[in-house]
């Protein structure tokens, strides 16, 4: 194993009934950096992020975590691996018959022994980290979809895990937003040296934000920093960024 | 799928196999999960409530309704033998021994028990619950577990409040319409009914519709395909499988046990 990645997927092969999503994929996330997945619509990449979490199991391959391959751990044990990893999914997965407050303290409840008053004051931080300071008491379906996004990231962190899957954690919401959630996951980032991988079709903040960056393809995987991502003349990322800014030539992005 | 219709029943009957020992297993996990702490009490309590309580006006109404036709039904018979006087007790067995918990066990399946496949369908549909495995938080512990146990204790109080609903409803048209004599009517229930055989026996078998109810709706649910017509499918199959099961387990109940 490469010991800077902190995730790597080994020649994974994954089918849904008869259709093929990965014939032999592999690629690798580098350990306290963060790290964009790319690729078009039905390429796969929520689909990655859950085989990280152990959610789906690969036919073949290896999914490998911190060096252990996820794919063959009991369900206990893999639950135990699961404390190290927020996720955030792309309809926010947040439980709709608990408020928002409910649903951010809900892992502190379940793991934790923390007083009361301590617990309120994290999940409050938490909140007004993500701009979400006065809907605590409100449930999810009085949430708008960008708003469900930040409360789920919120949920995502308030463990403070190693690492943080997030799934398009960039639409639905509006610009200013969208600073305020790329400079909370830049802070994570630096202060906790957490591994980030999100999967998202924000080019630009994914420019601006990742130093490594995956593009997931048919038949290849491209994968690297992204002035390197950006100077590839390979025809398929070219026409990945190149469709996603329209007028890119290659080297165009920063 | 093609095939001779033998090579298809055989297909249905290893399909049918495999879905009961999936049942069986997911069986053993609510079990499990029912004993290991914390006890979520108060998860219980708003699952009785969703279960039980809201559940009172159907089996309140029907039960009145089954004793009204009872009593009607029950009157012209007896009244032909000159044995009306034993309406009480005809009334009183049949709902004690039968009606009561089959008829509470086929509404609240179509009341409570769909209601059960299609949240907790709805959850897997949503992701929800693989958002609380994320979190490294079982779903059967924090979601199923709650409602399956709920679904077992309200069922026998449910069926007990449907015989007496209905018991009231026999006496109503029998002594009030009917003119059957109200004394008579209450000490024939009475001197038929015995408490060991009839009523505990009656309340066993609505503890065995209520586990029934609770595991069939739980593991539909929570098998669900994640679509909105996987939810739908869930809610159906529940109220299906549960119903018949109801009936099955009435004719081996009754036929072993004599209850």
């Amino acid at each position: 194993m490469n010991g800077a990645f902190h995730v790597e997927l080994e020649h994974v092969a994954l089918s849904f009934g008869e259709r093929a999503v990965f014939g032999d994929l592999c690629c690798g996330f580098p350990r306290g950096r963060i790290s964009a997945l790319l690729g078009g619509s039905g390429s796969g990449k929520s689909t990655v992020l859950r085989l990280i979490g152990g959610l789906l199991r690969p036919d073949r391959g290896a999914v490998r975590v911190d060096g252990v391959d996820v794919a063959r751990l009991e369900d206990a044990e893999l639950s135990r691996s699961r404390r190290k990893i927020g996720m955030t999914f792309q309809a926010g997965a947040l439980l709709d018959a608990m408020t928002v407050f409910e649903n951010v303290a809900l892992p502190l409840r379940e793991h934790t022994r923390m007083p009361e008053a301590e617990l309120v004051e994290r999940v409050r931080g938490r909140l007004a980290d993500v701009g979400l300071s006065d809907a605590g008491d409100l449930l999810p379906g009085q949430l708008s979809g960008g708003m469900i996004k930040r409360a789920a990231l919120a949920r995502a962190v308030i463990m403070e895990p190693e690492m943080l899957l997030c799934d398009e954690p960039f639409s639905d919401l509006d610009p200013l937003n969208v600073r305020r959630i790329e400079a909370l996951l830049r802070e994570l980032n630096e202060r906790l040296g957490l591994t980030i991988v999100m999967a998202t079709h924000h080019l630009d903040t994914a420019f601006s934000m990742a130093s490594w960056m995956v593009l997931l393809g048919d038949r290849e995987t491209v994968s690297g920093p992204p002035k390197d991502l950006a100077r590839d003349v390979t025809p398929r990322v070219v026409e990945f960024l190149g469709a996603a800014s329209p007028g890119r030539t290659p080297g165009a992005h920063p | 799928m093609n095939g001779t219709p033998l090579h298809r029943l055989g297909f249905r009957a290893v399909r049918v196999t495999a879905d009961l020992g999936a049942m069986a297993r997911f069986g053993g996990q609510v079990l499990r999960a029912t004993f290991r702490p914390p006890l979520r009490v108060g998860r219980l309590v708003d699952a009785v409530y969703d279960v039980g309580v809201l559940s009172l006006p159907i089996v309140m109404g029907s039960g009145l309704a089954v004793g009204m036709v009872l009593g009607l039904q029950g009157y012209n018979t007896l009244v032909r033998f000159g044995a009306e006087e034993s309406l009480g007790a005809v009334v009183g067995l049949s709902l004690i021994r039968e009606l009561g918990p089959v008829l509470t066990g086929l509404l609240v399946t179509g009341r409570a028990g769909s209601a059960v496949a299609a949240e907790i369908g709805a959850m897997v549909a949503t992701e929800q619950l693989d958002g609380l495995r994320m979190m490294s938080i079982d779903p059967v512990h924090l979601v199923v577990k709650s409602k399956a146990a709920a679904m077992l204790l309200a069922m026998p109080l449910l069926s007990a409040l449907f015989i007496c609903t209905a018991l009231l409803g026999g006496y109503l048209v029998g002594v009030q319409v009917l003119g059957v004599d109200g004394g008579s009517y209450l000490s024939s229930l009475e001197s038929a009914v015995e408490f060991r055989a009839d009523v505990v026996g009656s309340l066993l078998k609505a503890l065995v519709f209520g586990a029934l109810v609770g595991l069939v709706a739980t593991y539909r649910g929570y098998h669900s395909r994640p679509t909105s017509a996987g939810v739908s499918a869930a809610t159906t199959a529940t109220v299906v499988t549960a119903s018949v099961t109801i009936l099955v387990f009435d004719l081996f109940i009754t036929a072993l046990w004599g209850v």
